[in-house]
């Protein structure tokens, strides 16, 4: 790409894993007993990443659209089913709320940065399409599951109140807005945070990696403002979506909390 | 459970609720709920003074057409035998009997047509009681209209409280007497 780009060589990585012994020095003289962890961890970083790279370099070189399409269906399937492993509590449909509010937020907010923004061709360019919905969607996932987490907590400790303004005649609405109000704050705000501190206190991961690929910083922070947005966009919505269809699962039409459905976790994520 | 049935904040599982020769739907049944008004037996509280609490009800749709009438809180304050600094107590300093006082006042300044109340009493020393009762007793005595029905786990409260009492013991009879009061109409 540049001139002034260095590859790194195999020695180059076993040198930066060498760096692992610095934990496990540390783990053994303090007795942290995180040795075997450590050696799991670092195989995985390895292996993961050097395996994601022959993947996205096999998705960049198929010029095919569906192979893009794939690659980002899987990414968004993973992002959800793990959106709604958080918290103590969970309801039945939880982890279908989670996926929806994932798949939609991203694929949405994404395909804007991307067609209206950044006007990729092809439509599916999978060196844009594929970071970038990355990025997007590992935003979305902190807010939706920091959502669903405060959501059902809430709703959990203020049933008595839910239940009392239903008593007094509150509609769901007027009885569930307080948590709702709490659950998409709580999701909104680690994005919130980010925005205020990027670039004083962090570099972000994207931006760092296309000065290291020679970009010029000046360009590099056009791509992560539009980056931000994207993420806050992102995780605004799918939090909000989130908060709803909980709100739809947990309250009826006839202006009841079914807080029955709304039980401790089980083993496989759901409450029977 | 009863209760919490009646108040419709629980679906039944079989039968329909009746209120005033109309079934209780979706669109009736906020304006049902203002009408008979639940009070728990450990009332919940918001943040903040008593009075914040009385005012929470007037914060909802329904009660658009009303407002908070200090006057009236006032009068049952009274009846309840405290004064006016009773108001600006914040909520979570409150005793059982006194978070069960502001309950009452809460729902009973908003004239309902019936009042359900579950064990009001269950967890309060005798002195609270004894003024839920009086307070309960005189709202009654107060408005021809009304009806009230009082889950009690104590006979005597029930012969002293109550016109006409039901017996429950375990599912047989709670479902004779479910049927019983399914059609609640004002006396």
């Amino acid at each position: 790409m540049n001139a002034s780009y260095t590859n790194l060589s195999n020695l180059d990585l076993a040198l930066a894993a060498a760096l692992i012994l610095v934990n496990g020095a540390l783990s053994l003289a303090l007795g942290l007993k995180l040795e075997r962890r450590l050696a799991i961890a670092a195989v995985r970083t390895v292996v993961q990443l050097l395996l994601v790279g022959q993947v996205l370099a096999w998705v960049f070189r198929s010029r095919h659209w569906y192979v893009a399409v794939a690659m980002m269906t899987l990414m968004t399937v993973v992002a959800g089913l793990a959106a709604s492993r958080r918290g103590q509590r969970a309801y039945r449909g939880m982890r279908t709320d989670g996926m929806a509010s994932i798949w939609i937020s991203s694929w949405l907010v994404t395909a804007f940065g991307l067609f209206v923004i950044i006007r990729i061709r092809p439509w599916y360019e999978p060196q844009y399409a594929i970071p970038i919905l990355g990025m997007v969607l590992g935003n979305a996932l902190t807010g939706v599951s920091l959502g669903l987490e405060r959501m059902t907590e809430e709703l959990t400790s203020h049933r008595s109140q839910v239940d009392l303004l239903l008593a007094l005649g509150a509609s769901r609405w007027e009885a569930a807005r307080r948590p709702a109000v709490q659950a998409v704050r709580a999701g909104m705000i680690p994005t919130l945070n980010a925005m205020s501190i990027v670039g004083v206190v962090s570099l972000p991961g994207m931006m760092t990696g296309q000065v290291l690929a020679g970009q010029s910083p000046v360009e590099a922070v056009r791509y992560q403002i539009v980056v931000m947005f994207l993420i806050a966009a992102a995780s605004a919505l799918g939090t909000t979506l989130a908060v709803l269809a909980t709100y739809r699962r947990l309250f009826s039409a006839e202006h009841r909390f079914r807080a029955e459905r709304l039980g401790p976790r089980t083993e496989r994520g759901t409450s029977g | 459970m009863l209760l919490r049935l009646l108040a419709s904040l629980d679906a039944p599982s079989s039968g329909s609720l009746t209120w005033r020769g109309q079934a209780v739907t979706r669109r009736n049944i906020l304006a049902y709920r203002r009408a008979v008004a639940y009070v728990a037996q450990r009332p919940a509280m918001f943040d903040g003074s008593v009075e914040d609490n009385l005012r929470i009800p007037y914060t909802l749709a329904i009660y658009r057409d009303a407002r908070y009438d200090p006057a009236a809180v006032e009068t049952l304050l009274e009846a309840a035998g405290r004064d006016a600094r009773f108001l600006a107590k914040s909520a979570d300093e409150l005793s059982g009997g006194e978070a069960q006082i502001t309950a009452l006042i809460r729902v009973l300044q908003l004239r309902p047509a019936v009042l359900l109340l579950d064990e009001p009493t269950a967890a309060l020393d005798p002195d609270s009681a004894a003024t839920v009762e009086a307070m309960v007793n005189s709202w009654f005595e107060a408005s021809p209209a009304a009806a009230f029905a009082w889950i009690s786990h104590n006979p005597s409260q029930a012969q002293r409280v109550g016109n006409r009492t039901l017996h429950m013991e375990a599912g047989r009879v709670q479902e004779r007497v479910q049927e019983r009061v399914q059609e609640i109409k004002p006396t």
